[in-house]
């Protein structure tokens, strides 16, 4: 009689305990890669960056950061949809809905204001988080890597600020243009 | 609309709450802790050691060592510090306290009191009747000082006193302070991906703040107490006052004492310095100007410099503090009771901010 089941007889699984499920690290390099701020890094500067990430899960209806509480990082869609939303009065005002692959929050990576309105889940949505306190610790450790991450932060909202002096100079609103 | 949570929890149940938590840490600190003084003692050391070892740690990695070879290194050149202070400052300290318990011993009250009488009556005179005592009197203060001291070094060392516990401590501190550096980054965050989304953030905020604040505070006070111990011991020797390395570390161990800590200092000082340095008066001048030195150098140097923010406490809260350090821990408890204080405040002050910026509360 056979008194000790094989290790790998159907009925027992042996899975790691300690390590992340390998087909959600690699999907979120995947989307992750994709984006303006990690893409074209290599395989040692995504060793060191995969440690910094938070898979968080939410709900439909869920809300992944609010108004005016500190902003702390920023987040990467993975999977669902989010949309950013603003209490008007009685009303809620849709601003925007941003799909896989999107990103928002990167301007609390960089200080600490509270942010300017509120982000809610759509449906079952996975994010990665990557946040303040972490980049902070890397640009101290890996500042190759720090540097190149905060060039393209910078990029990014050099973006978004033309983007807004842009819509702002359509609706003849020359007042309020950031300076070039 | 969207929803609304804040506050989570009202102000009625936020007094109840911290009611509870103050009750839970008063029952810890008075049954529990005494219980498990020992582990306290391991494992707040081992903290200590991580949070001196990290910074380190961190500057060998960004050299290109991986973080076992960073770790790994750290430990042979603390092995080194270790057998360097074994060779050179152990026995220093263990001639200086054999010579300064012999000293001890060989104490004769009734000389130094009939000394005091006699210069009472030639600067008063009539006015050392105040100081006559009664035959075996003094005899009789000398035992009780003397059973004193030696009860209260033996709660104070009855910890370290046990080879069995030292022995342990000697293997679970390296031990705890391997896994904390190598591992204590990914616990965290398994810690912090359980929390719940409604608490994440603030969770991760909290988490990083206080880790930078005990941080700085841990290394800053080390910092602060090597150089004071170091400064004390160098202008002691220098003077020619015997014990200085043990007065020094003496007057680093009291500075951990805030207000009342530096002015007690005066007294192991200034008992050694009557003792052992002729003329008295030269020698006890050159204390005052010593520790009056260390302590204007620390507190206008050394504190804004290396503790950039340093803790408020109230003096009557020291006081109570070193208190409930004694009746726990004895001396030991003593010293370690105002840097435990501090850090429990600032988690406690921390916990609170975060709680009110991300409108828990």
């Amino acid at each position: 009689m056979e008194r000790f089941k094989r290790l790998d007889s159907p009925g027992v699984e042996w899975a790691p305990i300690h390590t992340a499920r390998p087909d959600s690290i690699g999907e979120a390099i995947k989307t992750l890669s994709q984006t303006l701020l990690f893409e074209g890094l290599s395989t040692r500067d995504w060793r060191h960056l995969t440690p910094l990430f938070h898979h968080r899960q939410f709900a439909d209806d869920e809300i992944v950061c609010a108004y005016g509480t500190p902003g702390l990082g920023m987040y990467i869609i993975v999977s669902g949809a989010v949309k950013v939303v603003m209490d008007r009065g009685s009303e809620t005002l849709e601003l925007a809905r941003l799909q896989s692959g999107d990103f928002f929050g990167e301007m609390s990576l960089i200080d600490d204001y509270d942010r300017s309105a509120t982000v809610v889940a759509v449906g079952e949505t996975r994010l990665i988080g990557i946040f303040r306190p972490q980049l902070q610790e890397l640009i101290v450790q890996r500042p190759k890597l720090g540097v190149v991450l905060l060039n393209r932060l910078a990029i990014i909202i050099v973006h978004r600020l033309r983007e807004a002096n842009r819509m702002l100079v359509e609706k003849g609103d020359t007042s309020r243009l950031a300076h070039q | 609309m969207t929803p609304q949570l804040y506050p989570l929890i009202s102000r009625r149940n936020w007094r109840i709450i911290q009611l509870t938590l103050l009750l839970a840490v008063v029952v810890a600190a008075a049954f529990v802790i005494p219980l498990v003084k020992s582990l306290v003692v391991v494992l707040v050391v081992s903290l200590v050691f991580t949070y001196l070892a990290k910074p380190v740690m961190f500057h060998l990695e960004r050299m290109g060592l991986p973080r076992d070879a960073a770790i790994i290194t750290l430990f042979v050149v603390a092995a080194g510090v270790c057998v360097g202070a074994v060779a050179i400052v152990l026995p220093i300290f263990f001639r200086e306290a054999g010579a300064l318990f012999a000293k001890l011993g060989q104490i004769d009250l009734k000389t130094i009191h009939s000394g005091l009488v006699d210069r009472l009556e030639r600067i008063m005179p009539g006015m050392s009747g105040m100081l006559n005592l009664e035959a075996g009197q003094l005899e009789g203060w000398k035992e009780k000082v003397a059973a004193s001291l030696s009860s209260h070094l033996e709660d104070s060392f009855a910890l370290l006193g046990h080879a069995a516990d030292i022995l342990v401590m000697l293997t679970l501190i390296p031990f705890l302070v391997y896994f904390f550096l190598r591992d204590s980054d990914r616990f965290t965050r398994q810690l912090i991906e359980k929390v719940p989304n409604r608490f994440f953030e603030m969770t991760l905020s909290l988490v990083y703040s206080i880790d930078r604040q005990l941080g700085n505070y841990i290394r800053g006070l080390l910092i602060e107490s090597v150089i004071i111990g170091v400064l004390t011991w160098l202008a002691l020797a220098v003077l020619g006052v015997k014990f200085a390395l043990i007065l020094g570390i003496v007057n680093a161990l009291f500075n951990l004492i805030p207000f009342i800590g530096p002015i007690l200092a005066y007294f192991p000082v200034g008992a050694v310095v009557v003792m052992t340095y002729t003329p008295v008066g030269v020698g006890l001048i050159w204390m005052v100007v010593i520790l009056l030195g260390v302590q204007i150098l620390d507190e206008t140097i050394l504190k804004p410099v290396v503790i950039s923010r340093s803790v408020q406490i109230h003096p009557v809260i020291v006081l109570v503090a070193v208190m409930i350090g004694g009746g726990i821990g004895s001396a030991f408890g003593m010293f370690i009771a105002v840097p435990v204080y501090s850090i429990l405040q600032v988690i406690v002050v921390d916990f609170h901010h975060h709680l009110k910026r991300y409108r828990v509360i």
